[in-house]
């Protein structure tokens, strides 16, 4: 297989690949090097028919696995084919995906980071939004899939499969409840540090909740309100119930789960969501504190609920290794 | 593996033989133990060093709303403690080390809000624990 030789420097990538492909010899090749961000990328263009060819796709640092025969896209003088979105020693990276057949759709997708970077397919761009990689057209954005065919001109020439629109909606939904989300802790935060700065000037508290407790962001600042209101009052605010509760070298824990209106927050086909805090009292000043933990350690954004016991939340709390929480030699 | 925890900071105990201590210039440095294992890889291949002979105070936690600080005073410690501070982490109130290093004798912690908490000579993870904000749905370090 002869190597494509090209002197004629002024031509920028796309033309040279157009040129592969018109005027090449079956077996010439061309090498593509991603563009900024991607420069470790590297595409190998083989021309495999008469107006076909075979893109491959490289990391820099891999050259030597077998499975790079596999190509990652087909183009022709009419469109190009995207068949993969990962060169197979790349992990596929989607959390949300069950599976990697189902990963396949809305994908990190190094092909198309890769080649989009490269600046051959006009008005095609990426973005990423937090559980799927979105391409977008000049008139259309979809979460990646394949094979998906596209113009030279950077029009999608693929009918959009009903399970890649679905996809691409939930994108938007979740990326929209995440930012919802944030924008309300933010807020509420906000709103209750400025009611207490107010409560203390008047010294008039009546605005200030005790399920506002929830809504601060800083420990000493909700300290400040469990100090004012009392632990019990608070826990009155918002029903609750005890999962486990532990005595530890003489420090006792309680782990409860409250019941917090759901807003607009995920599940939207519920009125409450669960949230686990746990309760402990501060060894130095006595103080009680509550800090949240989450529903289930291994996966923060399941909705399954496998936060039971005192010991998990205060392993997920300090981070220790495999979920087994180490007792500290002295704590203060 | 030893743990120590003061209010919302740990100092988790790093075993011995994972990391080296060289010497770069005027500064020491961490490096990662040879053919052995390296779970800290993650925090890089070179840490350099905040003496305790160039300052006095070696804060490894800033408290956002009190100001309250875990800093070690060395006028406050018993003679012949050294403490050694490595890497550094941003944040929004300022740097703080990944890794401490207490050579000599015990070196004892203090918090305005804490009772002072005396640590064993020995190389030590700093680490701050965690929380989860349920209306937000995301992990942050919990912050005073």
């Amino acid at each position: 297989m002869s190597i494509h030789i090209d002197n004629r420097n002024n031509l920028d990538k796309r033309d040279k690949l157009r040129d592969l492909i018109i005027n090449g010899k079956i077996g010439d090749s061309l090498s593509l090097y991603a563009g900024y961000g991607y420069k470790h990328l590297v595409f190998h263009c083989i021309k495999m028919g008469k107006k076909t060819a075979n893109v491959y796709g490289y990391d820099r640092g891999w050259y030597n696995r077998i499975d790079h025969k596999i190509p990652v896209m087909k183009i022709t003088k009419d469109h190009f084919t995207f068949l993969s979105g990962n060169f197979s020693h790349i992990r596929i990276i989607d959390q949300n995906a069950p599976n990697i057949a189902s990963s396949i759709i809305g994908n990190w997708s190094y092909t198309f980071r890769g080649f989009l970077s490269m600046g051959i397919i006009p008005y095609a761009g990426l973005r990423y939004l937090r559980n799927g990689t979105l391409i977008n057209f000049s008139d259309i954005e979809v979460a990646t899939f394949y094979p998906m065919k596209v113009s030279w001109d950077g029009n999608l020439l693929s009918r959009i499969p009903k399970k890649v629109k679905d996809y691409t909606e939930k994108c938007y939904k979740d990326d929209r409840d995440i930012k919802n989300r944030a924008a309300r802790s933010n807020y509420g935060n906000t709103r209750v540090v400025r009611l207490i700065k107010e409560a203390k000037e008047t010294n008039n508290w009546n605005k200030v909740k005790p399920v506002d407790t929830f809504s601060l962001t800083n420990v000493t600042k909700r300290t400040e309100l469990i100090r004012h209101f009392g632990m019990e009052t608070i826990l009155e605010s918002v029903p609750n119930m005890r999962i486990d509760e532990d005595e530890i070298d003489g420090r006792k824990y309680e782990l409860l789960r409250f019941s917090f209106p759901a807003g607009n927050s995920r599940p939207l086909d519920t009125d409450t969501i669960p949230a686990t805090y746990l309760k402990m009292i501060n060894p130095s000043t006595g103080e009680t504190c509550v800090e949240g933990v989450p529903n289930n350690a291994n996966n923060t954004w399941s909705d399954d609920i496998t936060m039971n016991t005192v010991k998990a939340a205060l392993a997920w709390r300090d981070a220790d290794l495999d979920d087994v929480y180490l007792e500290p030699v002295a704590l203060t | 593996m030893k743990k120590y925890q003061q209010g919302d900071v740990l100092f988790v105990e790093v075993p011995e033989g994972k990391w080296d201590f060289k010497q770069d210039g005027n500064k020491e440095v961490m490096i990662p133990s040879k053919n052995k294992d390296q779970p800290y890889q993650s925090y890089g291949h070179k840490r350099e060093s905040q003496s305790t002979k160039d300052v006095d105070v070696i804060t490894v936690a800033h408290g956002e709303a009190t100001g309250h600080t875990h800093s070690f005073r060395m006028s406050q410690q018993t003679p012949g403690v050294a403490i050694t501070a490595y890497g550094g982490t941003k944040t929004r109130v300022g740097d703080v080390p990944e890794f401490i290093k207490i050579t000599g004798s015990p070196a004892v912690i203090k918090h305005e809000e804490h009772n002072a908490l005396t640590i064993p000579v020995g190389h030590y993870r700093v680490g701050i624990v965690r929380e989860f904000d349920h209306i937000a749905g995301r992990t942050r370090y919990v912050v005073d």
